[in-house]
């Protein structure tokens, strides 16, 4: 007979406000299978969690019902207790009676009879728990980082740093990611390449980190201290063995219209390419959609003037297959496609920017060679107006409904950095609302207006119409002033909404990470656990999980990898038990539990069965027990039932319901 | 709108999304009403049609699914089962009668506090301008058995669609043509019987006779050949009418094996028992027992290497009642004599004849096809039994002098596109109309459990009805929700695996159509998934095994119904 013990908490007002808390104690005393109930103030707290473990060690509980708070908030609270005091901590069910009920009911009644049903339903499925025991699993002493920007970059040297191997799977040709190509960075106007390349090189350099680029992740498999990951290393037709860097090849290579994906499509490389001077690893690729040879089959130049006899038009696409503990997603984000924002006039006119391809054009390595001039006519321009959240804050489908966060303080060092250099030019920014959370921020954006002059009007802009003259003039409003204003100018730099890089999707897919609406993975805990995906052993850095600026990004990719570093100093993983199990009396092997298997963790084997006292010859599912995650789509997928899941077994869950429904 | 109605609503949430968003629904002090009781689930996949019908059993209202949005499942595919269990599951208690909108599903992330409490609000108003569940629950409260059986001798004259209708069908010899032009590559293909396949017996009764012959010479060989250890086939009941399966070990044995037009018996499913013997087992398989042959091969049930296949000719099988059900009683012995259209039927009240097609099982007159989808070799001959809709008319008897277009005119209505039309007069009739009609039907089962023994599909060790994992174990008779629920359930775990064999609702001795619950779920899956025929080959990937990104969501079934 199970002796069960129900303790109801207070929380102080937040659930005895609403409910008749003893009234429950009282109800759940009459329930059949519990010998001991009690409401208390905070069962969270250490008097409360003592008052379980001694009522527990008096009453000899064979299992425990919290109603408390919601289980994702204590549950391991609960059963840790319950472990204290010598309960199996999964003999512990949670009645969450504050989130689902005292904090959304008002009427004390209401709210006191459905909290005595969700305890009655709880009741009854903790009299049907067993004893679970977690597994263990060895832990693979290697960390995969997709993504080779500088959050990526800065995870792998941080896990590094603690003496463990670190992949890097980064899938353009070079590493450092956005951050190589911005100009400078604000509040404190370095030089961004001259920080960040540093880093690329220690990173290249460091005999743990092995850097796989021009790759992407395949597959993944597996499961937490157990991943194992099949990496594309797609063919660069150079090999890397062999080259020298000299850049010979791509200063000679006759096919040099491919847009440059650097330099945002505003001028041209070359078909075999690095993409940048300061590329990491030096060593070009050839684009070969855009190569003479691998189209037409003629030219060759490119091999014929290489010294050190790299190019390998034969090179194929190679796959491996690699074991890591540990994956951290640091996927990065980009700019949203403007084709929504066409009143910006961003298709029609060369001289409707983004942010970004500002910084381009204002970066000495950039298509202008540093010179801040207009790109349809090469012209200087007098008059600049900046566009704030294009697509950002947005209400409607558009645009994206969050703030990106970085465009306020980028676009004030812009402004400043152009009248800087360019006294004589005026600047204007239309904004919403200039946000500066952050040191030095605030300071920083009171210098571009104060000793800068920068023109900031709040308000909107309506349209941008682009004149036969060149001009552009911007018609928008002052609210402060309520006036329209009409300024002819002769650039327009919208800052672009940024969004996840368009790949995390089909990565958080293949991790089986969870994602949010607007394609941002989604942290465990959004206070307690930003860096942790739900999905355990998968860890966010940087802007995959949410827009943040560069010191966010550095700080986030130190706090995954220290997340990385704590899991792979472990050398055994307790595994969840609540996973699923068959029972040979009742698996007809007919492999239909197989097919909507997520992790590949059910083989069938033919074993000799005893059907009380009948030995047959049968095929059976068997579960692998650490690839299992528990998620049930084989126990609904089982005709016979023989498929059942442990934690929420059939029984159990029909038991809730019956208690429901009673 | 009951007043003072307060509906019994379970809420099943997946961990990882739906009940964060009801925490935060909680956290952000998001009012639903207290009606709604939350379970949770690890996965909305973890959500079995068995919780959602024993929930309504105990007297829920209302029962809603929540899960993570399409493509943000944590287990990335769960919730895409999930849809196609539901939507299957919802179309099934729709088209029993159970009132649209008692079940629902809704896809709420631990984002979407203000969703989940929004849904949960409408939800609740929803079931409570339903009212009571009293569809469901005056069926369990009283049994009404008597009242549901004289309503139904009605409705089985109706319900016999095809069959009541004179024909005059004639041989048209395609069965031959098909066996011909057979192409199963991984198949011996030999045909033998009849020398004089060719051309063809008129009669098709003395056809029937001829291929039994052809059979015992064959199988006899087999026998001594060594070549199978047993046969599996037919052989002669206590009257004509009622041939049953049997293995044969010896030639002497095989003096009692019948082939004839009442082995409508589906030998598949007694491979199992065959795939636990030593050596090859030779069986008898009709063109529609082939398709559960390779639906069980695809399910590891039974044992290609040791099965020898003989596909036999089938002409169209007949049914006993179908007979009786035309007043033919008091049969004599040997008295039954059929012949291509005919039947000739001795009885102590004198010499009866009806029309062949009259007493023709259901699932001949809608027949998949007369082409073995898996053999060794083949004996005997077919001939198209599908009968058109409106003439009534076998499809395969287009007069000699007519004219190709007159032939494809009848084919537009054949037999193969009216396997979907009682299903569709049922779907057309109101909810009540349906529940009553269900409710009739159900009421007259006495779980004897006949459909599921017969039932290739149904071939589990042992049933979950007779375990103790739902708690569903000796509970069948006490309660009607039970057949309803039992019926259900069964053509849930059949659907995606079911070949509309036919054999639940030719074996049930209440008459109960037991096969239209079968047919509705092909009739969904084809719609919505595409079309699938289980066992059409083997190995081949169940529709609930299987989904696509942009599946239809179970609200489907109420957008569905709104059109009607």
């Amino acid at each position: 007979m199970p002796r069960i013990g129900v303790f109801v908490c207070h929380c102080g007002t937040n659930i005895a406000g609403t409910i008749d808390v003893a009234k429950v104690a009282e109800m759940a005393a009459a329930e059949q299978g519990v010998v001991f109930s009690k409401d208390y103030q905070y069962m969270c707290s250490q008097t409360g969690q003592t008052l379980i473990i001694d009522a527990i060690k008096e009453y000899k509980l064979t299992g425990i019902v919290v109603c408390s708070c919601s289980p994702r908030m204590h549950e391991t609270t609960f059963r840790n207790a319950a472990q204290r005091a010598g309960l199996n901590p999964y003999m512990v069910e949670i009645a969450n009676i504050r989130e689902q009920c005292s904090w959304i009911h008002k009427d004390r009644e209401e709210a006191t009879e459905k909290a005595v049903i969700l305890m009655r339903a709880a009741v009854a499925k903790v009299c049907l728990n067993t004893p679970l025991t977690a597994g263990e699993s060895g832990v693979t002493k290697r960390a995969l980082v997709i993504g080779g920007g500088i959050a990526g970059i800065q995870t792998a040297l941080d896990i590094s740093a603690a003496g463990f191997k670190v992949d890097i799977v980064e899938k353009t040709p070079s590493i450092g990611g956005r951050m190589s190509q911005l100009d400078k960075t604000f509040p404190t106007l370095d030089c961004s390449a001259c920080i960040l390349t540093p880093k690329m090189v220690e990173a290249a350099s460091d005999e743990n980190i092995t850097l796989y680029t021009y790759s992407e992740v395949e597959k993944v498999s597996g499961f937490v201290g157990n991943f194992k990951v099949d990496i594309r290393k797609k063919a660069r037709s150079v090999r890397a063995d062999k080259c020298t860097g000299c850049g010979v090849c791509q200063e000679k290579c006759p096919s040099k219209k491919a847009p440059s994906e650097f330099n945002r499509g505003l001028n041209n490389r070359s078909a075999i390419y690095t993409p940048f001077a300061q590329a990491i690893p030096n060593v070009p690729v050839i684009d070969r959609e855009n190569c003479i040879k691998f189209q037409t089959g003629k030219c060759g130049v490119c091999s014929k003037v290489c010294q050190a006899n790299a190019i390998d038009y034969e090179q194929e696409d190679e796959m491996i297959t690699v074991e890591y503990g540990a994956i951290v997603v640091a996927t990065g984000f980009d700019v949203i496609n403007l084709d929504k924002y066409d009143e910006y006039a961003y298709s029609k006119s060369k001289d409707v920017i983004t942010s970004l391809e500002l910084e381009r054009i204002m970066n000495a390595a950039g298509p202008t060679g540093g010179h801040l001039e207009r790109l349809s006519d090469g012209k200087a321009p007098k008059e600049i107006v900046f566009i704030q959240c294009v697509g950002s804050r947005c209400a409607d489908e558009r645009g994206k409904s969050y703030c990106s966060k970085i465009c306020c303080m980028y676009t004030a060092k812009q402004a400043m950095l152009i009248r800087d250099k360019y006294p004589d030019t005026n600047v204007t920014v239309f904004y919403i609302d200039i946000r500066t959370p952050g040191k030095n921020f605030d300071e920083f954006y009171r210098r571009a207006v104060e000793d800068y002059n920068v023109h900031y009007i709040k308000g909107q802009v309506g349209k941008v119409l682009p004149e036969s003259s060149g001009k552009l003039i911007v018609v928008g409003s002052d609210i402060i002033d309520a006036r329209h204003v009409i300024i002819p100018a002769d650039m327009v730099v919208l800052a672009a909404a940024i969004e996840p890089n368009k790949d995390a999707r089909k990565i958080a897919t293949m991790l089986t990470a969870s994602i949010d609406n607007n394609n941002f993975l989604t942290e465990a805990h959004a206070k307690l656990r930003p860096v942790e995906s739900p999905t355990a052993g998968i860890f966010l850095s940087g802007v995959c999980q949410g827009p943040r600026d560069i010191p966010e990004t550095v700080a986030m990719a130190g706090s995954a990898a220290a997340k990385v570093i704590g899991l792979l100093s472990k050398d055994r993983l307790k595994s969840n038990p609540c996973t699923a199990h068959s029972d040979e009396l009742m698996c007809n092997g007919c492999s239909t539990c197989e097919k909507v298997c997520p992790y590949g963790a059910i083989s069938y084997e033919t074993k000799i069965v005893n059907d009380h006292g009948v030995k047959k010859e049968r095929r059976v599912a068997v579960v692998n027990a650490a690839l299992c995650q528990g998620c049930g789509a084989c126990t609904v997928a089982c005709p016979s039932g023989a498929m059942d899941l442990s934690g929420f077994s059939n029984r159990q869950i029909i038991a809730e319901v019956d208690a429901v429904c009673r | 709108m009951q007043i003072g109605f307060r509906p019994k609503i379970v809420a099943f949430c997946c961990n990882w999304c739906s009940y964060a968003g009801a925490d935060l629904a909680g956290s952000s002090r998001l009012s639903y009403p207290a009606d709604v009781k939350i379970i949770r689930v690890p996965c909305s996949c973890r959500v079995n049609p068995m919780f959602i019908l024993r929930a309504f059993e105990k007297g829920a209202d209302g029962v809603i699914m929540c899960g993570c949005h399409p493509g943000d499942c944590h287990y990335s595919t769960g919730n895409f089962y999930a849809r196609r269990r539901m939507t299957l599951l919802f179309s099934m208690l729709d088209f029993i009668g159970v009132e649209n909108g008692r079940c629902r599903v809704e896809w709420v992330s631990a984002a979407e506090g203000a969703k989940f409490s929004q849904t949960m609000n409408e939800f609740v108003e929803k079931i409570c301008s339903l009212g009571e569940n009293v569809r469901l629950s005056n069926l369990r409260k009283t049994g009404s058995q008597q009242t549901a059986f004289t309503i139904n001798t009605e409705k089985r004259e109706t319900h016999r669609l095809v069959g009541a209708v004179v024909t005059d069908a004639s041989w048209t010899g395609e069965g031959s043509k098909v066996s011909e032009k057979e192409e199963n590559g991984n198949q011996m293909s030999v045909v033998t019987g009849d020398p004089e396949a060719g051309q063809y017996e008129p009669e098709c009764g003395s056809q029937t006779a001829k291929t039994e012959e052809s059979l015992k010479i064959r199988l006899a060989q087999l026998l001594e050949s060594g070549k199978a250890a047993r046969v599996l086939g037919w052989k002669k009941g206590e009257t004509d009418y009622d041939p049953e399966p049997a293995f044969f070990e010896n030639k002497d044995e095989l003096g009692a094996f019948v082939y004839n037009d009442f082995c409508g018996a589906n030998l598949s499913k007694y491979m199992i028992e065959a795939a636990g013997l030593d050596g090859v087992t030779a069986v008898v398989l009709k063109p529609c027992d082939t398709y559960s042959f390779n639906q069980l091969m695809t399910e590891h049930r039974v044992v290609r290497e040791k099965t020898y296949i003989i596909g036999v000719g089938c002409c169209g099988k007949l049914s006993i009642s179908g007979i009786r059900a035309q007043g033919v009683t008091g049969i004599e012995e040997n008295g039954i004599e059929v012949t291509d259209d005919r039947i000739k039927i001795k009885t102590v009240y004198g010499d009866r004849e009806i029309e062949r097609n009259s007493a023709m099982l259901e699932r001949c007159g809608v027949c998949k096809g007369k082409e073995h989808r898996i053999f060794d070799e083949l004996i005997g001959e077919s001939r198209d039994t599908t009968i058109c809709a409106g003439t009534g008319k076998a499809c395969g008897s287009a007069a000699p002098d007519s004219t190709v277009s007159n032939a494809a005119a009848g084919r537009e209505n054949s037999g193969k596109d009216q396997r979907f039309a009682e299903v569709e007069r049922i779907e057309k009739l109101s909810a009540k109309e349906r529940f009553e009609y269900f409710s009739n039907e159900l009421s007259r089962c006495i779980r004897c459990n006949a459909c599921r023994n017969v039932c290739p599909a149904c071939s589990c060790i042992k049933c979950v009805f007779d375990g103790n994992q739902f708690d569903e174990a000796a509970k069948a008779n006490s309660e009607p929700f039970e057949e309803k629920m039992f019926h259900i359930i069964r053509a849930f775990h059949v659907a995606g695996r079911c070949t509309d064999c036919g054999e639940c609702s030719r074996v049930c001795p209440q008459n109960i159509p037991l096969h239209l619950f079968n047919r509705k779920f092909i009739k969904d899956i084809n719609e919505l998934y595409g079309e699938y025929c289980a066992g059409y080959e083997a190995g081949s990937v169940s529709p609930l095994t299987r989904f696509t990104m942009q599946d239809a969501e179970p609200s489907v079934v109420t957008e569905r119904s709104k059109g009607c």
